[in-house]
């Protein structure tokens, strides 16, 4: 008897897929439609999760493009928290679609808004990326140049992208209300003033992400038209939600959208791919727990295992990935510890 | 009373000694004790109960040559100051190399920012990579190194600007520090050096007293009033610099440090150039 099932490859079922593999490696769970070699530009941007995956190209000898490299004279403690070295530019972390879009615009259109300035004490802060510069700056002007500045290198680089690797971190942000513009943080958590009049809460619909994404990759076109795209699902939970939902229930919520739009939008869109990071995380098959004592961090463990299979799959890196640790066991020299991530200050307000 | 302090330093500390030693009497009610050493031999050391001992044939020399002595007795000092040992402005004419920061006039000059080989940088991610690379030179390492061994209070001060003539030398490594005194960069320059440098100290448990205003020139040079006939850390006490030596201050620029930091230690703002009577103050070697 024949039937769909019949010829079917052994990753296409749980038995010879999952159960019964070398769950280390995953064995065809990621098998790669882009080209990734040491010569490719590769450009990195997304939420906390995403500077690992930079981190790790970086080391493994890709070439992961840096618009803004440290300074010869900046050493590594400085240049993280002045947020050199974490992405390809020194965007801070970009969580949503919506933010990213909206960045890649202004870079297209070398528009710089000064309405986006917050006060920080006496200093001010771009509000487009409000941690990158912890101490601030001391007027408006001077942001706005360092903004000019950011954009104008940033474009320079992407011209030289060939590969463009997101990660999508959240569907949650803080929208100004006149201009529909998102902000990386909520407005009054590290600068600004938070003003309900002004500053509206939106949760990205699954629609509203993919049309994010396909504004993405015609942004990205304008400066290479050849360039791909990468998509992940940052498997970090949410730090906080608004959304009136228990945080667990709005970080499935959010997660599957971001996974549901970068499915529809890899399966209809030439020149992109999707890479299981989520998956390798959060499915219980995939062995671990992943996370530290906080279940929200990334272990260092975790991360090897992730970046294990993705380089391994590209013929970067042999070597399999590590057997999972046991849930909070102490990392040793833990690199989730470097890790820059904003929305961990949103849990100041919990305590 | 008496206030008892013990000055370390590298080369540097000889301006310091050469005032003392000159002006007998000028300072009274001030004991001070003189220990210098080359390189990080101040650091070849331990300090148990309150003294200072060598730890290394070269470190235990150095003291017994330089110094005439076997150990240091920190305990019985009110204060502790490090003079010279790399707290130095050409830390921040290097940064320039690599970074720019507004405020910079050269910065304002350049049309196309993004097309700059430097990175542009905000002023505090400028002071926070110089005050990175401060903290680890001989000077905040030192006075890490003295609080951890003892509760003294700590100075350190910086080491003097290079001479006027650096603008005249052909030295090769000087042109860098020449090309930013001649771009106007000086004053940026120099306050950027001084905010990290007191940043530094204080990582380091200490308290920063900048070079003497009155004695700068420029922004980054030091008037050669207080640079020639600066005198070489030596066993020997009449031992000059070479005359082409534009690193070192001589006993008149030493005898203002002296003052400087009689009123740092004392809790005072620093004395003020044109009230200070230094005209009979020797300095030494011409």
């Amino acid at each position: 008897m024949s039937h769909p099932y019949v010829d079917l490859p052994p990753s296409a079922f749980w038995r010879t897929a999952v159960a019964e593999v070398d769950r280390n490696c995953f064995p065809g769970l990621y098998e790669p439609r882009l080209t990734l070699v040491p010569a490719t530009g590769v450009a990195t941007a997304g939420s906390c999760f995403a500077q690992h995956i930079g981190h790790r190209l970086r080391i493994s000898g890709c070439n992961v493009l840096d618009a803004e490299p440290v300074p010869a004279a900046m050493n590594e403690t400085v240049a993280q928290a002045f947020g050199y070295a974490l992405f390809s530019s020194r965007t801070g972390n970009i969580y949503t679609t919506r933010q990213l879009r909206q960045f890649l615009t202004d870079i297209n259109e070398g528009y710089v808004d000064a309405r986006f300035v917050w006060a920080k004490g006496p200093a001010f802060i771009d509000a487009l990326r409000p941690t990158v510069e912890p101490e601030g700056l001391s007027s408006p002007k001077d942001v706005l140049l360092h903004r000019t500045y950011h954009l104008e290198r940033t474009a320079r680089m992407l011209r030289n992208a060939d590969l463009f690797v997101f990660t999508l971190g959240l569907t949650e942000c803080w929208e100004d209300r006149p201009t529909g513009r998102v902000f990386p943080i909520c407005p009054g958590v590290v600068g600004g003033l938070f003003d309900p009049h002004v500053h509206a809460f939106r949760n990205l619909r699954y629609l509203d992400v993919l049309q994010d994404l396909e504004a993405i990759r015609e942004l990205l076109h304008r400066f290479n038209p050849a360039m791909q795209m990468l998509l992940t699902v940052s498997p970090v939970p949410l730090t906080a939600t608004v959304s009136g939902d228990h945080v667990m229930t709005a970080t499935t919520a959010s997660k599957a959208i971001l996974r549901a739009a970068a499915d529809e939008f890899v399966k209809t869109t030439p020149g992109t791919d999707y890479f299981p990071s989520f998956e390798i995380i959060t499915q219980p098959a995939s062995g671990g727990p992943w996370f530290e004592a906080n279940m929200r961090r990334v272990s260092a463990a975790g991360v090897d295992k992730v970046m294990g299979i993705f380089l391994s799959a590209h013929g970067i890196m042999a070597d399999p990935p590590p057997a999972p640790k046991t849930v909070g066991a102490p990392e040793t020299a833990s690199e989730a510890d470097e890790i820059v991530c904003d929305e961990i200050l949103l849990d100041e307000f919990s305590r | 009373m008496t206030l008892r302090l013990c000055i370390f330093g590298n080369s540097h500390i000889a301006a310091m000694r050469e005032a003392w030693r000159t002006n007998p009497g000028r300072w009274p009610d001030i004991e001070a004790r003189f220990v210098g050493a080359h390189g990080d031999l101040l650091l070849q050391t331990e300090i148990r109960d309150g003294h200072l001992y060598p730890m290394t044939t070269e470190s235990r020399d150095a003291l017994k040559r330089l110094n005439g002595i076997e150990s240091v007795d920190l305990a019985s000092s009110d204060a502790l100051v490090i003079a010279g040992c790399q707290v130095a402005l050409n830390h921040a004419v290097q940064l320039k190399r690599s970074m720019r920061w507004i405020g910079l006039p050269t910065l304002a000059r350049t049309p196309e920012l993004a097309m700059m080989m430097p990175a542009l940088v905000s002023y505090s991610a400028a002071r926070a990579s110089l005050c990175a690379i401060l903290s680890d030179l001989l000077g905040p390492t030192l006075a890490r190194h003295f609080r951890a061994g003892t509760g003294k209070p700590c100075w350190i001060v910086s080491q003097p600007r290079y001479s006027v003539a650096v603008t005249q030398t052909k030295k090769p490594h000087l042109k860098p520090y020449v090309a930013a005194v001649r771009s106007g960069d000086g004053a940026s320059l120099s306050s950027l050096f001084h905010d990290a440098a007191d940043l530094a100290a204080r990582a380091a448990g200490a308290t920063f007293i900048p070079q003497h205003p009155g004695t700068i020139r420029r922004d980054m040079l030091t008037a050669t009033q207080y640079m020639r006939g600066a005198m070489r850390l030596s066993a020997r006490e009449d031992l000059p610099q070479p005359p082409d030596d534009i690193s070192h201050a001589n006993a008149l620029y030493g005898a203002l440090v002296i003052e400087q930091i009689i009123a740092a230690v004392i809790g005072q703002t620093g004395p003020d150039l044109p009230d200070l009577d230094l005209s009979d103050v020797e300095q030494g070697g011409e």
